[in-house]
């Protein structure tokens, strides 16, 4: 709607522009916005920039006011009625009136709380957007969004365990792995090693796949996909008793984010290591544990 | 299906390699190394095929490998991609496919320990423990051949530029290197298992070939600089040996023991010797140790001879060897092998198939342990007899004692022994380890010669060979001894000897009883035993003389046919003896300084001659009465020094040849031979008899010419018989001589009724005749020959055409003799009387023409 009215004689048109030191960083909007970039925020920090409403000549527009508005919103993207904003500021800019020149405006947001990082997944996205509107009475009103990622910084955990585990399947396949840590940053290396105990089938190798798993909803009404990022071999050919392979798998490089839990009760975001063993039938024995991901550094 | 279908794999994974290779060096140049990284990949994502044959593999292996220096060559010049070497060895780590990962990864490495940009054995470490992510035997295997290749000149070894306090020292290097070869191993000893049963004999052969990529590690840790003697034994050789240990794998044992001899130094071994023939003691039953051990003998011995002096103090090299092969001999028969490698054939130890228990591979081991120690001490009898005296208890375990039974040494195998008695073992070794004890016994013959006499166990060896081999063994100890031209000079080792030949020398429990059926080759084995009798040496004497009874006595129990043979040589040698006793005798009778009197005197060996020759009397008569006028002759020329004392000797051989003559001969021909023999001995060898002795042997002898069966050896006998009144200046009786003419005459007569062939007696008696005439015997007179050339003449003329060539000839030849006689100048006059011209010229004419 607001896109026709743009295109369609609303005799304006709207900007909205970011400031930023010219070191801030960008990141990749989503996968369903191919190529676009923007500013990366953290939560705390200001947003500000400037609007400008560009009137063509000879035009003027009555309005109920103009005014800026910061939204973060949760989407479900097979049900596009169903968006939520969960957190909204609003800024007027121009009591009601009426516009008859281009005019453009400053607008801050102080220490704006954003608690939640941008993330475009299957089912569900967060975005962070800045949108100017001249409020209109009858006529629909008139919009620019503009988006900005938000990446927030995570201390070091300060628990920080290996993950061992022992599995089999008895009189068949025994082993007991082990990765360094639970919790990795999304340049970490997982260091580790495959230690087999009894192998009675005949493997042709084994890998570790990186698995993200998105939940939406909650209940019985809440649905879960899970998306492999990566298989990684870590072993080509069949091991012997007592035989144990080393694991390294450098994280750079994949398409992650930190853990997710829970957000705004709407989705949670999970990653998990799955070992996966393939024996010469091609049958598959895999084992998955979580791994909590989190930033350490923005981009 | 295989060869081509293999060809056209080969053929495809050469295509796609050369194409990627050929992106790689183009990226290269453009220097860009993100496809530089990605067309390697691709390339050597071939080398992940399951298909190829280990060979074609290796093909395969070689092409990617050439490609991958000038990937690594580009890592190595730093200026032209301006990466840190930490990010690319990261960079190339998120490879998804492993062995393009680790290929990639191991090539990086290698640069990076080039650039210096850490510590060399860090990065070593690295790789290696990643490298296990590879499990496929073969794909493993020839990654790690890739990254031993790619980093064996990139070691901290002593004196590398690599070497430091962060790059590590030659222990890095060597841990580096063993834990390569330990997973090698490993991944090697595993093929075996990987697939079907049915396919288990071409998996093996597969696997051995593929085995020098296990070997590389070791030829490398050989040669690191740091790998000194004390390195070698304190820390290298016990761990390379505990890893052999634990592969419990039949051929990966075998190989890595062989491989190491092989690899390290002889100096190595010499120092380790010890512990390395320790750990063969360990290894696997099924490991066949013998191919090892000889190597190990064989490389010792050639060092050892070239550097007698890098023997290290204290390395008693024949002990350790000894101490070890006999640990292999005690052994108790293992039960059968535990499950480790089925269906090797196990060869350590004897081993029990069924009751059959086969020894064969430890003798083959004595056998080189035998030739070893012969290189190394080639004195050391005792060292032979040891090793004899080990295969004895090995043997006896299997056999029973040679000497009987319940001395067995091992006192578990006590019921196998069964009896034995003084004929050795009851069961006697048979197949393949009878070549080898028969190489046990001849090995030390050749190169210690007659010092084997020493050995306590060489004749219980020979004990446990069936009668043919032993016989051999005897043979070919007789011929060493002849050919190597020993004098045998001691009389205890004579003794011996013999007792080490008894096989050729008597009749024993097992000697077969046709032992005889190839008369001839049994001959020439006696001819041989003969020889041995001219091998007895010595400056004295009695020496000599007391070998000989030692040899007589030996002799004397083979039974009459082997003393057909033995015996005569030995009365000719004791014979040969005498003139020397005679000339001591005299020489110490004449006081001449260090000589003294003979122990064994003339009469003594006399006695010895009389007594052999009695012995043959009976098997061999004409051989005995030959050997009786040889004695008789003798004693005649020893008379004739010490005149009077040695007459009753002569008389007495003579009178025993007559004697053997009267009783044993009864061959008309033989009979005349001996006519002939004694004859020829009396008339012109013997001159010191009594003349009652002489006249009695005389007539005696005349006697038995006349009693000769046939007519015309009576005649011929007769004839020869007239010498004995002749010959002897002393004795000569011109009457009898004429009597013996005539008697021949008058027999010739008779004989010529029964055939004219005859007639070839007349010849002979006419010639007699002219030579008494001729020796001026007065009793034989012109006319006697005038008559008996008309009688001749005559038979000649009428006797039948055909059988008359012979007789005829010679007739003429006389004829023509006599007339040469008379017609030389001046001319003779014996012959004045004789008028030839009666005989008719035609048959002159007839003999000579014809």
């Amino acid at each position: 709607m607001s896109v026709l009215s743009q295109i369609f004689g609303s005799g304006c048109s709207l900007e909205v522009q970011f400031d930023h030191e010219p070191q801030r960083k960008m990141a990749p909007l989503g996968r369903d916005r191919k190529g676009e970039k923007a500013l990366i925020y953290s939560d705390g920090e200001d947003v500000s920039g400037s609007a400008m409403v560009s009137m063509k000549p000879g035009k003027k527009i009555d309005h109920q006011g103009v005014k800026i508005e910061l939204i973060g919103q949760v989407d479900m993207l097979y049900d596009r009625s169903n968006s939520y904003d969960f957190f909204s500021i609003t800024k007027d800019l121009e009591p009601p009136g009426t516009l008859v020149e281009s005019k453009s405006y400053k607008w801050k947001f102080s220490s704006v709380d954003k608690q939640h990082e941008t993330y475009y997944g299957i089912n569900v996205r967060l975005r962070y957007l800045v949108r100017l509107t001249i409020v209109r009475n009858y006529a629909s009103n008139i919009l620019k969004e503009m988006d900005f990622v938000v990446q927030n910084l995570q201390p070091a955990p300060e628990i920080n365990n290996s993950l061992k585990m022992e599995v089999g399947i008895e009189d068949c396949l025994h082993i007991e792995f082990e990765y360094d840590k639970t919790k990795y940053h999304l340049k970490d290396v997982v260091v580790g090693k495959v230690y087999f105990m009894l192998v009675r089938i005949k493997i042709k190798h084994m890998e570790l796949d990186i698995i993200r798993k998105e939940t939406t909803g909650s209940g019985n009404s809440g649905t879960s996909d899970s998306e492999t990022i990566s298989k990684f071999e870590i072993m080509d050919g069949a091991p012997v008793r007592s035989e144990c392979i080393p694991v390294r798998l450098y994280l750079s490089g994949f398409d992650l984010t930190p853990t997710y839990r829970n957000v705004q009760n709407k989705f949670s975001v999970k990653y998990f290591l799955n070992l996966v063993l393939v024996d010469e039938e091609d049958r598959r024995y895999f084992k998955q544990q979580e791994i909590v991901l989190w930033r350490k550094k923005i981009g | 299906m295989m060869e081509q279908e293999q060809e056209r794999l080969l053929d495809e994974a050469t295509a796609v390699v050369k194409e990627q290779a050929f992106y790689m060096k183009r990226a290269i140049d453009n220097e860009n190394i993100r496809d530089a990284l990605k067309h390697a990949s691709n390339m050597i994502c071939e080398l992940r095929t399951s298909l190829l044959s280990p060979k074609n593999y290796y093909d395969l292996y070689m092409q990617v490998f050439q490609e991958l220096q000038h990937l690594a060559g580009f890592f190595t010049e730093r200026q032209r991609h301006s990466r840190k070497m930490s990010d690319l060895y990261e960079s190339v780590q998120h490879a998804g496919n492993i062995l393009p990962r680790l290929y990639l990864l191991i090539t990086v490495g290698a640069s990076y320990i080039k650039s210096k940009e850490a510590p060399a054995k860090d990065i070593l470490k690295d790789m290696t423990e990643l490298c296990k992510g590879v499990q496929h035997p073969m794909r493993g295997l020839f990654l790690r051949y890739y990254l031993t290749q790619m980093c064996k000149d990139k070691l901290p070894d002593t004196g590398s530029e690599y070497e430091s306090e962060e790059g590590g020292s030659v222990n890095d290097a060597f841990d580096f290197l063993l834990t390569n070869f330990t997973e090698a191993t490993r991944l090697w000893a595993r093929i075996q298992h990987s697939g079907s049963a049915k396919e288990r004999q071409r998996r093996e052969r597969e696997r051995h070939d593929l085995r020098v990529l296990v070997g590389a590690n070791l030829v490398r840790l050989s040669q690191l600089e740091g790998m000194t003697r004390d390195f070698y034994a304190d820390v290298a050789l016990p761990k390379i040996l505990e890893e052999m240990a634990s592969t419990k794998d039949t051929m990966a044992q075998q190989y890595l023991l062989d491989c190491i001899i092989q690899v390290f130094s002889d100096e190595c071994h010499l120092r380790t010797l010890d512990q390395f023939l320790s750990a063969c003691m360990r290894v696997l039953p099924s490991v066949d140790l013998k191919p090892i051990l000889v190597n190990l003998m064989k490389r010792l011995a050639n060092f050892v001879s070239a550097n007698p002096d890098a023997v290290p103090e204290g390395v008693d090299i024949f002990g350790l060897f000894r101490r070890h092969l006999n640990e292999l001999i005690d052994r108790p028969v293992p039960a059968p092998p535990p499950a480790t490698a089925p269906g090797a054939t196990a060869i350590n130890g004897p081993t029990d198939r069924g009751s059959q228990v086969d020894p064969s591979g430890l003798l083959e081991l004595q056998v080189a342990f035998l030739t070893f120690t012969l290189t190394l001490y080639p004195e050391r009898v005792d060292y032979v007899d040891l090793i004899l005296g080990s295969t004895v208890t090995l043997l006896s375990r299997i056999y029973g004692s040679p000497s009987g039974p319940g001395v067995a040494t091992n006192g578990k195998d006590k019921e196998a022994s069964g009896g034995g008695g003084e004929g050795g073992p009851k069961r006697k070794l048979e197949g393949k380890g009878v070549d080898s004890v028969v190489e046990l016994l001849a090995t030390p013959l050749k190169s210690l010669s007659l010092s084997i006499l020493e050995m306590d166990h060489y004749t219980n060896l020979m004990k446990f060979l069936n009668f043919r081999t032993r016989k051999q063994v005897a043979i070919s100890m007789v011929r060493t001894v002849l050919a190597a031209g020993t004098p045998l000079d001691e009389p205890d080792a004579v003794q011996r000897f013999f007792s080490f030949i008894t096989p050729l020398i008597r009749d024993e429990e097992d000697s077969p009883l046709d032992e005889e059926v190839d008369a001839e080759e049994f001959a020439s084995e006696q001819q041989q035993v003969c020889r041995l009798i001219h091998a007895i040496r010595h400056d004295d004497t009695d020496q000599v003389f007391a070998m000989y009874t030692t040899a007589r006595n030996a002799f004397g129990k083979g039974g009459p046919r082997r003393m057909v043979h033995t015996l005569p040589p030995t009365v000719a040698a004791a014979l040969q003896l005498i003139p020397r006793i005679q000339q001591r005798e005299i020489d110490a009778a004449s006081g001449i300084e260090g000589v003294a009197p003979p122990s064994y005197t003339l009469k003594k060996v006399f006695q010895f001659v009389h007594r052999t020759c009695t012995e043959l009397v009976s098997c061999a008569p004409e051989v005995a009465l030959r050997l009786f006028l040889q004695a008789a002759v003798m004693a005649n020329k020893c008379d004739a020094i010490n005149p009077g004392s040695f007459e009753p000797i002569c008389y007495e051989f003579v009178t025993q040849a007559l004697v053997c003559y009267e009783e044993e001969l009864s061959d008309s021909r033989a009979q005349f031979q001996g006519i002939l023999m004694m004859v020829g001995t009396l008339s012109s060898h013997v001159t010191c008899l009594e003349p009652d002795n002489y006249d009695t042997l005389a007539a005696n002898i005349t006697q038995h010419g006349a009693k000769l069966l046939k007519k015309p050896d009576q005649c011929r006998a007769i004839l020869v018989c007239s010498h004995l009144f002749w010959n002897n200046p002393l004795r000569r009786n011109p009457q009898r001589v004429l009597e013996c003419l005539q008697k021949a005459l008058k027999i010739a007569d008779v004989a010529i009724q029964s055939s004219p062939a005859h007639v070839a007696l007349f010849v002979e008696i006419l010639d007699k005749y002219i030579y008494y005439y001729e020796q001026e015997n007065h009793h034989i007179t012109v006319s006697y020959i005038s008559h008996l050339m008309e009688l001749c003449n005559e038979q000649v003329t009428y006797a039948d055409e055909d059988s008359m060539t012979e007789p005829r000839k010679n007739f003429n030849a006389t004829l023509n003799y006599l007339k040469k006689k008379k017609a030389q100048l001046p001319p003779d006059a014996k012959y004045a009387e004789l008028d030839l011209d009666k005989l008719s010229t035609s048959t002159l004419n007839n003999g000579v023409g014809s």
